[in-house]
């Protein structure tokens, strides 16, 4: 099995960790990614918002490459994901937009490849049955919330990752760890994503609404798959803390992370301390790592 | 609030625009409110879904643009998925966004910058300024957001951050982050460095040429 990489500009940046851990945790897998040599970014909400053509030319510039290896496209970003695949499918449908696309990106992009994201090609290409087999560290007793915001189930048919209201596939994944995925309502709520720059009272408000059911429902960590979900709720715990007088303490882990951690891949490549919020003394109490790793 | 409502308005090329630009019948919304009871953001927006989706039935397009809420919209399509119509209203706030955007471009908008007025203000009183400008701060970055991707084909968050804080004048939003950030090495200061940026540049260019075409 083997992919054309479109990491995404967070995952080089402020969401290292997520990357670092999808690609160990496919590595182990035997799943191999090729980086898309000079991928672009792809656009997100500032193309689609002021220029349609730029939204699906950006995207498309990075599936050209793909095309060209003959490869499907994989990425760990749900913004990326929904923007690549919107672009995708678009041209696919609408030749004479490809033939307009194709002049700007100076490329000859037919549109023969998929985008996946990596929850899709864990879940219906390896499989959660084979997948099962690779746990060597089962998650027992850790009780997490499956959060997956707004962009990863959006997508309209014939895209769409799982199902629009109560999607699992999350959930399945971390049963398939040995975790036990709690029963919570917010999962899909949107988490303001990038307006945490802009208005950073709506983020706080809703990071602080998701913080809040998670934690009623009995979850001790969050599990997302998406790096604006991630830094509104991790990074962001501490202003909710202040503003809201809370006291969160609630790791959140990209989903790669538990997985690897499950699987027996060094810690090391989890990069687990760039987390925000400490998550060494929850897995620690849990008997997942030892004590003395993190002191 | 009082507005003027006629039929020259609800027939006016606004609502074909948008009809054209969304690929959705605007009329046929019938406001059952299910998109502004699921909207995350609907509280803090001047007009809530619903009432943008009415407004732009009657045409009214100078109160629709001049609206904070097609800015606020985070794009999570919730009312999409929900509309029992199957309007596809995320795309009808993308269509007026664009809009508005073109017509910042006739006018050659430039978002305001609050830096040459530093002198003499409090934090306070400069903060309180920026809250009621969040259609400007939010217009500020989209734009500065693309422009990183022009000059380095990625986007360079540390710099979007940087260019943001003094294009809104809202210098210090987001360095009570950097600590946090700093110690678990999460800032990339340096930029992409792509080896066919000048590809990447044409790209910027010939979509510029294809919008002004548009004008």
């Amino acid at each position: 099995m083997k992919y054309a990489y479109f990491p995404g500009c967070s995952l080089h940046a402020t969401a290292e960790e997520y990357a670092r851990s999808s690609v160990a945790v496919c590595e182990k897998l035997g799943i191999e990614l090729e980086e898309i040599e000079d991928w672009l970014c792809c656009g997100a909400t500032p193309a689609h918002i002021t220029n349609h053509l730029a939204s699906i030319a950006l995207p498309i510039a990075s599936c050209a490459w793909a095309e060209k290896q003959k490869l499907d496209v994989l990425t760990c970003c749900a913004a990326c994901s929904s923007r690549l695949k919107l672009a995708n499918q678009e041209v696919k449908e609408d030749p004479e937009l490809r033939a307009k696309v194709n002049k700007i990106i100076e490329e000859d992009y037919k549109g023969n490849i998929e985008v996946h994201h990596i929850l899709e090609v864990l879940s219906k290409k390896v499989g959660f049955e084979n997948l099962r087999e690779q746990i060597v560290k089962p998650l027992n007793g850790l009780k997490v919330a499956c959060y997956y915001g707004c962009l990863l189930t959006r997508l309209p048919e014939p895209l769409r990752l799982d199902n629009l209201e109560d999607p699992m596939v999350m959930d399945d994944l971390a049963t398939a760890m040995g975790a036990e995925a709690v029963d919570w309502p917010y999962k899909t709520e949107c988490c303001g994503a990038s307006l945490a720059v802009i208005q950073e009272q709506t983020v706080l408000r809703l990071a602080n609404d998701i913080l809040t059911i998670a934690e009623d429902s009995g979850a001790e960590c969050i599990l997302v798959a998406c790096p604006l979900c991630q830094s509104n709720l991790d990074l962001m715990q501490s202003g909710v803390n202040k503003k809201y007088n809370k006291n969160f303490n609630i790791p959140v882990f990209y989903f790669t992370q538990l997985l690897g951690l499950a699987m027996g891949i060094d810690r090391e490549k989890l990069a687990l301390s760039k987390l925000i919020v400490n998550p060494f003394p929850l897995l620690a109490e849990k008997g997942f790592i030892e004590k003395e790793a993190y002191l | 609030m009082k507005w003027e409502i006629s039929d020259k308005a609800m027939e006016s090329s606004f609502v074909q625009e948008v009809e054209k630009r969304s690929e959705q019948n605007v009329s046929s919304c019938y406001q059952c409110g299910k998109c502004s009871a699921g909207c995350p953001i609907c509280q803090d927006m001047d007009f809530s879904p619903n009432q943008i989706l009415r407004l732009i039935q009657m045409g009214l397009k100078d109160e629709i643009l001049a609206s904070s809420s097609i800015w606020m919209c985070a794009s999570c399509q919730t009312c999409t998925t929900r509309c029992p119509l199957k309007i596809d209203l995320a795309k009808i706030m993308d269509a007026l966004r664009i809009i508005s955007h073109m017509q910042d471009h006739q006018k050659k908008f430039k978002p305001k910058s609050f830096v040459k007025d530093l002198a003499g203000r409090t934090y306070d009183s400069l903060l309180k300024t920026l809250d009621m400008d969040v259609t400007s701060n939010l217009k500020v970055f989209a734009k500065v957001f693309l422009e990183s991707i022009r000059q380095y084909g990625r986007l360079s968050e540390v710099g979007l951050i940087l260019n943001y804080n003094i294009n809104s004048g809202f210098l210090f939003s987001n360095v009570k982050n950097c600590p946090a950030f700093l110690s678990r090495g999460k800032l990339k200061i340096k930029p992409a460095d792509l080896k066919r940026i000048d590809k990447v540049r044409r790209i910027f260019e010939k979509l510029a040429e294809l919008e002004k075409e548009e004008l």
